[in-house]
């Protein structure tokens, strides 16, 4: 399974740490270096600790994958090895040198031979590959002029050594393909001499034969000497590829294993936190069952159909096709999650749906009626409401008070003070209710306080409130609890399943299995901007909804969701 | 910095600003070679009518002792801050829904030019002005001829921001050169008073005039409706739909459309707004003072708006105050130079002065050590 | 539509001079307009930048030209410097910041003229108008340059783009923000030099009379590109040059009741042009992605 180009041997196995129930427990190295090691990475956001006393050890030229759920603090543990993000606490070593307190600045990062290719690409638009390449480390003579003769065969030596082609270094960066500007952010990185190179979720937006290809390319720079780390949270990509593993679960380092002594039920049962029973193996028979169930439900007489969305297109803010043929049903009161590895189409479906985008082709019937042109404000009429994503910028007006936001989309409706003139009393007690009712902690000021002077777990309930509060008869919830702790992502569930038990659909996206899991009758899989297929209730299963995420599955390919 | 001192700081900023503006400008007098405490005197007294010394007109009132008020000055420094008040209001309402609308000037001038032209109906006596139509109907058809004259010229910039995308601040101040050289070709061709060789339009009928308050001084019932509008911009953003839609509007854009709001029907609107009540000062100020059109009827008021706006927070009841404070400024920096040769420009660098004042959001050396980079979002 | 006096020749070099020779002053403060977006900051404040250094000019100039020149462009760098602080800085809003120059500049111009200048109005030797028009016809291809082939153009115009990635490479993104917009006040203060030192030879207040705006308004036109900013305001000056000539032509046009060649109708012919380029323009011209944005949020 593992596919290591790596000809060297690792040394000893115990130098990457033992684990023993799941803690690490450390050995000295005898002759091994490491690129990277960081010990005891502790990072106190407001409201939540995102690291939790981290360790991450990285033996010089070798490809390792860090892997963890949503929110096991991934991205800060690399923001805080490129100094975009400072750690609370902890040390850092690079190629074994102690730079805890000289790394404090991207820049920094860069001195000490660090590159980042995060995960939304960090190249400018408007300037050509080479301008991106060079940016900050021009080779100029007259030392005002840019060497571009210098530079492009410096650039060109590095292409070579990758045989990389097709890159042309005039081109302006927004022309390019995703992975192509991928290509670019590594070549940036090793322009600037990096042997160390970080990706956060390099595979993200990417289609499998690209994926494979970002390996290779990755493999090759590793044999070439140059140390890879990148975040991941597909096991296919971890087995297949990477020479060792850390596994993050909320913030602490839980596992630090060796590729070819993992399995992929081991891993998940690190990320997860719990032993997962069922059998690897099972994993296929699982996938058809669910498919096939899904297809005889279609045709015993179904409960009362809500939506029906048939062969949707829609193109995303580049042009690029964003939904390939979309159909789905949702029937009354029923609660179904939408999975995907992110970039697959959930957003665009869910601005579809809510009529912040227009679609290209298909219909959106919603009560026997067709919806696709109709305007947010007609859709929320009708009965859609909608919990964006983007809390802050979509969601919630931060400087307005929580009445304010309370109101927001309703100003024209008597039955919430609003119409012409505004009642403002009764839009402070209609606010103060809901408040007490969602136990909303505003603090001193009620529901006079600024919006955004609440924790992101009552914004949030704030924002379901309100998605809630005219009886919708579907909700459209993106990512509802991201972000949240335990306690305050509970109160949500409890605040939606009381709706759904009045009869209330939610559409439910989310990149937290868990959670739907928890909470969904049945569970879509976006993959490549369709849906992949579908698992019913009975038959959830990390093992199911990972494989149809990835388009693993040999099963799916064939099938046509309804 | 201390949250007490903060505090106190961002509620006294406005009475702050205005103070460095009038240091600044006794400093800029003195380095010229003015004397500058003679003339900030002379442009206090003249602004608020106060004056020390024994009893100079028949109407001045005695506040104490030798201490007396000129009634003719309050009314000339009110009469100036009538005007500023609307104006005021209407950079005030465009920035709340995040529009710059610097094109007051624009939009008073054609206020002022329609007002001017609807004040003439219903002369029966052109030599003597009398009108035929009674007051009541005649002022306020003039006055909503004002008032759709300036929507409509915001209008043209609101809809070139929502259908073509051109930056409002631009688009308003080529139609400000535009108003002005439409208002000199009227007044020099079509709509020129026959009877005069000066380049304005006809004596409107009298029956369009506001009643003046003090005689001979230019201010009228007018102040009661800039007064009016103020009350009713101020009801119009704190308690109507409309208002909440464009507060909601200026502050969140993007969340106000998720949430269904009409996002681009609520910046035309706000703009016809803006429009009307510029349109509404340019013709108090013909229907009070000149009864005709001429050349330069807007005064420096549309740009003296920003000024007003951005010191009165934005607010109606804020922009009333600061309207206060600039009209009796301009008032008093007009007598100003008559009494001391001080050029009345100086209001304009007072002006400058208080809109940075206003303007800075941050103090260089109190927060610009915290790094952005350290309070980033986690996402994974 | 437009029938030419006698002399065809004469009055078709005439309009050609003209629109030159209107147009420098718009290059000139075009070309600070480009350089000051190109990094990220919004400049109204060219209007102010130009008039403080026509007035400045004519002040310093009164002896010899090239003495008023360099004041004003002295006092270019030093505006251009104000707005940089106060929206980087304090981060002012940038048309904010922007409007509040212009009123300084305005109001400051207009007081210290009355001051410094005899009341018949000040004359001038000045400079000859060939050698603004030189350095406005130089200057685009050099910006173009700049901007394209200089570590100092590249850095500028990231911190313009995407600030966050021009710091994410170690970029310093204020040293490129106070170069560009204090360049971009010397230029438009030259721009004010010519009005005063050359074209005019004397100060009148608002003698800008919106050039700074409208040299903004030929940057957009231009899309945000030296050379395509010099078109656009060859193509303003054509109707300012227009405007002159038809004044002072004896050409009278009366068509649907309206004298199109009175001087209202004609001076609002450059500002009708400019909103009719902008509305044209607009929708497809690509600004600096972080144009005007605060850098805090």
């Amino acid at each position: 399974m593992c596919v290591s180009l790596y000809d060297g041997q690792y040394p000893d196995y115990l130098d990457m740490g033992t684990i023993v129930n799941g803690i690490i427990s450390e050995s000295t190295p005898t002759n091994t270096t490491y690129a990277v090691r960081m010990a005891g990475i502790s990072k106190q956001y407001p409201g939540i600790l995102a690291n939790d006393n981290v360790n991450l050890n990285i033996i010089k030229g070798t490809l390792h994958a860090v892997i963890g759920e949503n929110g096991a603090g991934k991205s800060t543990l690399l923001g805080i090895l490129y100094g975009s993000t400072l750690a609370n606490s902890g040390t850092i070593t690079i190629n074994e040198v102690d730079v805890t307190h000289q790394l404090r600045s991207p820049a920094d990062a860069i001195e000490f031979g660090i590159g980042m290719v995060s995960q939304h690409y960090s190249l400018i638009p408007a300037l050509s590959v080479l301008e991106n390449c060079i940016l900050g480390a021009e080779p100029t003579f007259a030392s005002c002029w840019i060497d571009r003769k210098k530079a492009a065969i410096k650039i060109n030596r590095l292409v070579d050594q990758l045989g990389l082609s097709n890159i042309n270094l005039d081109a302006l960066a927004r022309s390019l393909s995703i992975p192509l500007q991928q290509k670019v952010e590594i070549l940036k990185s090793l322009y600037r001499g990096a042997d160390i190179l970080l990706l956060d979720e390099p595979t993200a937006a990417l289609a499998p034969s690209e994926s494979t290809a970002l390996f290779k390319l990755l493999q090759q720079l590793v044999s070439m000497g140059t140390t890879v780390v990148y975040i991941t949270h597909k096991l296919k990509e971890v087995m297949s590829y990477s020479e060792s593993i850390t596994v993050l679960r909320s913030g602490k380092s839980v596992a630090q294993l060796r590729t070819e002594n993992a399995t992929e039920e081991e891993l998940l049962s690190h990320m997860m936190g719990k032993r997962i029973q069922k059998n690897v193996a099972a994993l296929n028979r699982i996938d058809t069952m669910g498919i096939k169930e899904h297809a005889e439900n279609s045709e015993i007489p179904a409960p009362r159909m809500l939506l029906q969305l048939n062969k949707i297109t829609a193109l995303n803010s580049r042009r690029a096709l964003a939904l390939r043929g979309v159909s789905l049903n949702i029937h009354k009161g029923e609660i179904v999650g939408v999975a995907g590895v992110e970039g697959s189409g959930q957003r665009e479906l869910a601005e579809a749906l809510v009529g912040v985008s227009t679609i290209e082709e298909g219909e959106i019937i919603f009560e026997q009626i067709d919806i696709s042109r109709c305007s947010i404000q007609e859709r929320h009429r009708r009965g859609i409401a909608y919990i964006p994503e983007d809390r802050n910028r979509a969601g919630l007006i931060p400087s307005l008070s929580v009445a304010d936001n309370y109101l927001l989309g309703s100003q024209r409706d008597s039955k919430w003070g609003g119409g012409m003139f505004l009642n403002s009393s009764e839009i402070m007690s209609l606010a103060e209710r809901m408040i007490s009712a969602c136990d909303i902690r505003t603090g001193h000021g009620g529901a006079k306080m600024q919006a955004g002077s609440l924790s992101g777990g009552n914004q949030q309930k704030l924002l379901v409130a309100r998605a809630l509060k005219d009886s919708p008869q579907l909700v459209i919830a993106c990512q509802p609890t991201r972000g949240l702790d335990r306690e305050a992502a509970k109160l949500i569930y409890k605040i939606i399943s009381e709706a759904v038990s009045r009869g209330m659909s939610v559409i439910l996206f989310s990149s937290d299995i868990d959670e739907l899991f928890e909470i969904s009758d049945r569970i879509l899989v976006m993959f490549n901007q369709r849906i992949a297929g579908e698992v019913a209730r009975d038959n959830f299963a990390i093992e199911t909804i990972g494989a149809l995420m990835t388009g693993t599955s040999i099963q799916i390919e064939n099938v046509t969701p309804a | 910095m201390n949250p007490v001192f903060s505090f106190l700081f961002q509620r006294l900023r406005p009475i702050l600003s205005i103070l460095v503006g009038l240091a600044i400008a006794g400093i800029i007098m003195s380095a010229s070679g003015y004397r500058a405490g003679e003339a900030l005197s002379a442009l206090g007294s003249a602004a608020t009518g106060l004056y020390k010394g024994s009893i100079r007109g028949e109407h001045d009132w005695t506040i104490s002792g030798t201490t007396h008020l000129n009634v003719f000055l309050v009314a000339q420094s009110l009469s100036r801050i009538t005007p500023l008040i609307l104006t005021g209001l209407s950079v005030a309402i465009g920035l709340r829904a995040g529009m710059f609308n610097i094109g007051c000037q624009g939009q008073m001038t054609m206020g002022a030019l329609a007002a001017a032209y609807v004040g003439q109906f219903g002369i029966r006596d052109a030599a003597t002005g009398l009108g035929s139509l009674p007051a009541v109907l005649h002022v306020p058809v003039t006055l909503l001829s004002a008032v759709l004259a300036g929507g409509a010229w915001a209008a043209v910039a609101a809809w070139l921001k929502t259908k073509r995308g051109v930056h409002e601040v631009l688009s308003t101040i080529m139609l400000n050169y535009i108003a002005s050289n439409l208002v000199i070709y009227l007044i020099t061709h079509n709509l020129k008073d026959p009877h005069s060789m000066a380049a304005q339009t006809s004596m409107m009928a009298s029956s369009s005039w506001l009643t003046p308050l003090v005689p001979g001084a230019n201010l009228s019932i007018g102040l009661f409706i800039a007064l009016c509008a103020a009350l009713l911009i101020a009801i119009i953003m704190k308690r109507s739909a409309l208002g909440f839609e464009i507060r909601a509007v200026g502050q969140g854009a993007e969340a106000a459309r998720t949430a269904g709001m009409p996002v681009e029907r609520t910046i035309l609107l706000t703009m016809l707004i803006s429009g009307a009540l510029s349109g509404l000062a340019g013709s108090i100020e013909v229907m009070a003072i000149h009864h005709r059109c001429l050349q330069g009827v807007a005064g420096t008021y549309g740009f003296d708006g920003i000024a007003v706006a951005l010191l009165g927070g934005l607010q109606a009841g804020g922009a009333a105050l600061s309207a206060v404070f600039f009209g009796a400024l301009s008032n008093g920096s007009a007598y100003m130079q008559l009494q001391t040769d001080v050029p009345d420009s100086i209001a304009i660098i007072v002006q400058a002065v208080v809109i940075i004042c206003i303007g800075i959001r941050q103090f260089p050396s109190i927060k610009l050590n915290i790094r952005k980079d350290a309070v980033r979002d986690i996402s994974s | 539509m437009i029938s030419p006096p006698e002399g065809n020749h004469f009055w078709l070099s005439a309009i050609f001079w003209a629109t030159l020779y209107s147009a420098t002053p718009l290059i000139l403060a075009a070309m600070g307009g480009v350089l000051c977006e190109r990094s990220g900051v919004v400049n109204i404040a060219l209007e102010g930048m130009i008039i403080s250094g026509a007035f400045i000019g004519a002040w310093a100039g009164a002896v010899n030209g090239f003495i008023g020149l360099s004041a004003a462009i002295t006092i270019g760098l030093l505006l251009g410097i104000f707005h940089a602080f106060l929206t980087q800085k304090t981060r002012m809003d940038h048309v904010v910041s922007g409007l509040g120059i212009n009123l300084l500049a305005a109001g400051a111009t207009h007081f210290l003229a009355l001051r410094v200048f005899p009341v018949q109005g000040v004359k001038l030797i000045g400079l000859p108008p060939a050698l603004f028009l030189g350095i406005a016809l130089i200057l685009p291809p050099f910006i173009y340059v700049l901007l394209k082939y200089t570590k100092f153009g590249l850095q500028l115009r990231a911190a313009g783009e995407n600030p966050e990635s021009a710091r994410m490479a170690g970029i310093s993104i204020l040293r490129s923000r106070f170069a560009a917009v204090a360049l971009s006040g010397a230029f438009a203060a030259m721009a004010g030099a010519y009005l005063s030192l050359a074209d005019a030879r004397t100060f009148t207040s608002n003698m800008s009379a919106g050039k700074g705006y409208i040299a903004l308004a030929a940057v957009i036109f231009g899309k945000w590109n030296p050379l395509g900013a010099m078109l656009g305001a060859l193509f303003f000056g054509f109707f300012y040059a227009l405007q002159t000539q038809l004044q002072i032509s004896a050409v009278h046009l009366v068509w649907l009741g309206i004298e199109w060649n009175s001087p209202a109708i004609l001076d609002s012919l450059p500002y009708l042009m400019t909103l009719a380029a902008l509305v044209s323009v607009v929708g497809r011209a690509v600004p600096p992605a972080a144009l005007g944005l605060d850098l805090e949020n």
